[in-house]
Parts: C-alpha cells; sequence; structure tokens
C-alpha cells in the first residue's frame, strides 16, 4: 500500500470560478501536492468543494532566467532563489464535486471558493470516499483544453494505491467499465485511459 | 503629452554628436594617459607628495598611490572553500509635504551568505518608520532628502557591522560588503553640523567596530565615473612651476577621461593596484584611521571600483580575500555581487508596497480619532490632471 495521504494546506486562492480556480504558493515545497491529487477548499455554508490539481505553474522573472544561463552555478544561489525570493509558483484546480451537509455530490458547486481561502490536500480515506463514485468522470473527460485523459488516469492511480493492493486493482476494474460506458462512442480515447490506469 | 519630443529632436541630435565627440577625444588622450601610468608606476614617494599637495589635494582631487606599482595587474586569487559574506543596502521614502501625512521610512535589506555552505542564504529587510516631532521636523525645519540619504547610509554600515560581528570569528572568514561608496556623503549646507559630526560618528564607529576584530569591509562602485588616478598623472606630467596653475581636471587636455578608461587594460578578474581616495573628502577617515582606499577590479563584463579601508588594503590577505569574494560574486551575476542585487531587492520600496503602509498609516490614523487625512490640494489636483496619463 502507498503512504497513507494526510491533509495538507497547500496555498491560497486567487482566482476562482463555478468551474476551476488557481492557488498562489512561495515555493515548491513537498506538501504541493502532485498533478491528479484531490485537494478541498471551504465554501459558503460550511460546504467544502473538491477539484483535482491539473496544473502547477512556476512563474520566472528576469533575475531568474539570468541565473539559469549561468554556468557552473553556485549551489548557494539556486537554493536562494528557490527557499528565498518569492517567486510565485500557481496551482491550478478543476472543479468536480463538493460536500454539502456531509453528503458528497459529484457536481458543480452552486458557487465558487473564495479568494484568500486555503487549499488542502485530501487525506487517504477522503480521496477513497470521494472516489466511491464516478459521477465526477464527466466533468474531467469533458473539459478539452485540459490533458483531462492523463488526469483522469493519475487521480483513479492514486485512489486505487489509497485503497490497497487487492481493493485498488478491484477499484480500477469498476472505473474502468464506467469509462467504457462513457467513452463507447470513443474507442480510441478510451484505449488511451484504460492502458494508463491498467492494474 | 507633456514631453513634447518634436520640440527636442534638435538638442537629441545635438547631445549625440557631443558625446561622440567626447569619446573620441578620450580615444586620443587615452595612450597618453596610459603612457604616463607606466611611467610613473614605481615612483609612489614622489607621486604621494604631488597628490598630498594643495593642488594636488584642493584643486584636483588626486588619488595617493599605495605602496604597489601602478599599472600593475594582480589575478583573481583563488577563493577560500568556505567564506561568510554579509551586504546590506537600504532604500526610503522620502517625506512628501503634500502627502496624507509628513513621515519618512527607510528599509535596510540584507544577506548572509554562506559560501560553500551549500545553505540557502539568510535574508532579511528591516523597515523603520520616522514620524516624530524630533525626526520630522529637527532643528524646528522640515527633514531633507540629504539628511534622511546620510540616515540610510548610517543605518546600512549598522546592520552590515551588526551581522558581520555576529558570524563566529573562529568560522569560516568574513566580509562585509555594501553598495556604493565608503565615503559616506554629506553635503554640507544642507545637514546642520552637530547632525553630520553625529552621523559620521556613528558610521566611524562601526568601522572601529569592524577593524577591532580584523573583519574586512568592502563597497562596490558599479559603472565609477572618477578621475582621481587621472589628476594626480596629470598634475605629476607637468613642471613643478606650472601645478599651481591647475585649476581643475576639465580645463585640461585629460576632459572627461575617466580613471574607469585608464584601467581598461586589466583583463577579466584581474584587479588595479591600490590607492588612497582624494584626502578632500578623506580626512576625518584618515584621522580614525579608515582612510578610505580603492582598486579597480574587472569583473568579466565591466570595469568596477572597490573600496576598501586602508587598515584592509595593508593586509596582503585581506586583500586577497576581497578581492577574490567580490570577483566570485560577479562571475554569477552579470558582472555585479549577486549578494548586491539580492540586498537591493529586498530593501527596494515599490509603488503598491507604498500604496500598502500609506493605506496602514491611514486607518491607523483614523482608529485613533483623526479625522480622514486629506492630500494636499496640490496633490489632489495633479492625480485628477494627471488620471488619464497613469491608465
Amino acid at each position: 500500500m502507498a503512504e497513507e495521504l494526510v491533509s495538507l494546506t497547500v496555498g491560497r486562492i486567487i482566482r476562482s470560478s463555478s468551474t476551476r480556480f488557481s492557488v498562489g504558493c512561495r515555493a515548491l515545497q513537498p506538501q504541493v501536492p502532485a498533478f491528479g491529487s484531490l485537494v478541498k477548499v471551504p465554501a459558503l455554508g460550511g460546504d467544502q468543494i473538491y477539484g483535482l490539481i491539473h496544473d502547477v505553474r512556476m512563474e520566472d522573472d528576469p533575475f531568474v532566467r539570468q541565473v539559469a544561463v549561468t554556468e557552473h552555478l553556485r549551489p548557494e544561489i539556486i537554493v536562494d532563489q528557490r527557499d528565498n525570493r518569492q517567486v510565485p509558483i500557481e496551482v491550478s484546480v478543476l472543479v468536480v464535486g463538493y460536500r454539502h451537509q456531509g453528503e458528497i455530490i459529484q457536481r458543480l458547486p452552486p458557487q465558487p471558493p473564495l479568494s484568500l481561502d486555503e487549499l488542502h490536500t485530501c487525506a487517504s480515506g477522503e480521496l477513497v470516499d470521494f472516489t466511491g463514485r464516478f459521477d465526477y468522470f464527466r466533468l474531467v473527460l469533458d473539459c478539452r483544453d485540459l490533458p483531462a485523459d492523463e488526469l483522469l488516469a493519475a487521480n483513479l492511480r492514486t485512489a486505487a494505491e489509497a485503497r490497497g493492493e487487492g481493493p485498488g486493482r478491484d477499484f480500477l476494474v469498476n472505473a474502468g467499465r464506467e469509462l467504457a460506458r462513457l467513452l463507447a462512442m470513443d474507442l480510441y480515447r478510451l484505449d488511451a485511459i484504460l492502458r494508463r490506469i491498467r492494474p | 503629452m507633456a514631453l513634447d519630443l518634436g520640440k527636442i529632436t534638435s538638442q537629441i541630435d545635438e547631445m549625440g554628436r557631443v558625446l561622440a565627440e567626447r569619446a573620441g577625444r578620450q580615444s586620443k588622450t587615452l595612450p597618453a594617459a596610459r603612457e604616463l601610468l607606466h611611467h610613473f608606476a614605481n615612483q609612489q614617494e614622489e607621486l604621494r607628495r604631488i597628490a598630498e599637495s594643495e593642488p594636488g589635494e584642493k584643486q584636483l582631487g588626486c588619488a595617493i598611490p599605495g605602496d604597489e606599482a601602478l599599472d600593475a595587474q594582480f589575478p583573481a586569487p583563488s577563493l577560500p572553500e568556505q567564506v561568510t559574506i554579509v551586504a546590506s543596502d537600504g532604500s526610503q521614502i522620502y517625506p512628501d509635504q503634500h502627502g496624507m501625512a509628513f513621515y519618512y521610512a527607510i528599509n535596510i535589506g540584507t544577506v548572509v551568505y554562506r559560501h560553500g555552505s551549500g545553505e540557502a542564504p539568510e535574508v532579511a529587510s528591516e523597515p523603520t518608520l520616522y514620524y516624530t516631532e524630533d525626526q520630522v521636523y529637527p532643528n524646528g525645519s522640515p527633514v531633507n532628502a540629504d539628511r534622511i540619504s546620510a540616515q540610510r547610509d548610517l543605518a546600512e554600515m549598522q546592520e552590515l557591522a551588526r551581522l558581520a560581528l555576529r558570524e563566529p570569528s573562529a568560522g569560516p572568514p568574513r566580509i562585509a560588503l555594501g553598495d556604493g561608496s565608503l565615503l559616506i556623503w554629506l553635503r554640507r549646507k544642507e545637514i546642520p553640523d552637530d547632525q553630520q559630526d553625529q552621523i559620521l560618528e556613528g558610521y566611524l564607529g562601526y568601522l572601529d567596530r569592524l577593524r577591532g576584530e580584523d573583519l574586512p569591509v568592502a563597497a562596490f562602485v558599479s559603472r565609477p565615473r572618477s578621475a582621481e588616478v587621472v589628476a594626480l598623472l596629470y598634475l605629476a606630467y607637468l613642471e613643478p612651476e606650472a601645478r599651481q596653475n591647475v585649476t581643475q581636471l576639465s580645463d585640461t587636455q585629460f576632459r572627461g577621461l575617466a580613471d574607469r578608461a585608464l584601467f581598461g587594460f586589466l583583463k577579466p578578474g584581474e584587479r588595479s593596484a591600490y590607492f588612497v581616495r582624494s584626502m578632500a573628502s578623506n580626512r576625518q577617515y584618515r584621522d580614525r584611521g579608515h582612510a578610505v582606499t580603492f582598486f579597480y577590479l574587472n569583473t568579466g563584463t565591466d570595469l568596477a571600483r572597490v573600496e576598501v579601508p586602508q587598515w584592509v588594503a595593508r593586509q596582503p590577505a585581506r586583500l586577497d580575500l576581497v578581492h577574490a569574494t567580490v570577483y566570485d560574486q560577479c562571475i554569477y551575476n552579470n558582472g555585479y555581487p549577486y549578494v548586491l542585487t539580492r540586498a537591493d531587492e529586498l530593501a527596494v520600496i515599490l509603488g503598491d508596497e507604498r500604496e500598502a503602509l500609506e493605506t496602514r498609516i491611514v486607518q491607523s490614523l483614523m482608529r485613533h480619532g483623526l479625522p480622514w487625512p486629506e492630500l494636499s490640494r496640490k496633490a489632489q489636483q495633479k492625480q485628477v490632471a494627471r488620471w488619464r496619463r497613469r491608465r
């Protein structure tokens, strides 16, 4: 079984809409979650909004660019640029559902998260809970401007790992069946995703 | 558009012509100046006497040779495996009598960079707000920009000394590095004498403490324009009886020729001989044993001036440490010390930060029962009139 996922704070919302939002954080720390990770932010009325990380972008500036092309760079300069300079990192999230009065709903939330709300990663238990249903697949597959197939596959692999070896395999088989239903008219795409999640 | 480029076109053209003419004149006088440098290379004693004479000191502001050959070229020494470099730089918000409140601020950025450690440098910025009656109306008059600049210079040296002296003397060699000249700039007329003395005394006190631990301190001047060595060579070239008649270098054939061009023969990493800065500006430093000396350094992409107190210049091991460290810092940062770029970045107060500060000041004033502070009518009307151009 993979290492247990625990809930960690990633950063704060800098931009949001009903379908996507972005979070700013200072430096790429270990707690910045990976592509496909399930994350959550608080919403109005005590609800929580869930999303999948679809992009982690490091902004640059002329100083970093100049340093980057310098030969035989001193290690102290590299860690200074990484740890001390406020090079913003933007984490982009695709909304896949929300929790209302304790119940997970895999639809777009009625309202987007507010700016400066904190983004947290989801612990293993919450990831297993959320991925207990597959209604969010459509929200991901419909995003043609994102690497949606890679995103869903990465999320499913993480969710399978969180379940452990035997249950994880069963989970992937069931997810594959749901994908076969949704992509019955697009076998090339279905094949590409199934190859990515094959146990 | 307030600046009518059409009306200034002929002036721009004339400016180009004049600058090209100056460059052409320099290319003619430079070989002669270099010839003088080689000619007088080992006549330090005689040149010292000339530099310390009245025309050398008062009229031309000549550099005073040290004990190295004037035309020497010293390659960069090897850098110790570990060196702790402490750097500081400062910026300020000058008071605005048309603003919402009459105050000023100084922000000092500092870097403690441990070369060879692999660790991230320690970085910090230390802002201070000045607003009391004594601070903004010293001696009853509004504080002026010169006073604040001198105070900033003092604060930069204070932080530099504090952080450098905090490093253990038993650890890696230490060096304190500042931006600009070690000669703190005091414009006599603008700052009352007692305040000048107070600032200078504080500044020299920090140099005393650094010397007490034999901790080399240096300052880096990018693109220096001084011509103190050129002036010395010109005066030495004249017959003794003609020297009294020279009033300023701009009246001579070496007009516009800077030391930077004179030492253009230095190869990357090489430094020139060290010289003592002209005595007119250096006297109070010398009286306390901190006479400011300088050498030119080819940083790889630029010719810079590096200043150190004479007690550093006279110790070859300390001078080598400064030379090697400053050059190494420049190699990785386009010819300018990396630590100084970072200290500046930490110190600079940008426009939006100033706006945020002023918003907080307004909130504080109102929280304490003062009415909503207003800009002066002049400032308000300027904002109104400039609104369209700011978009």
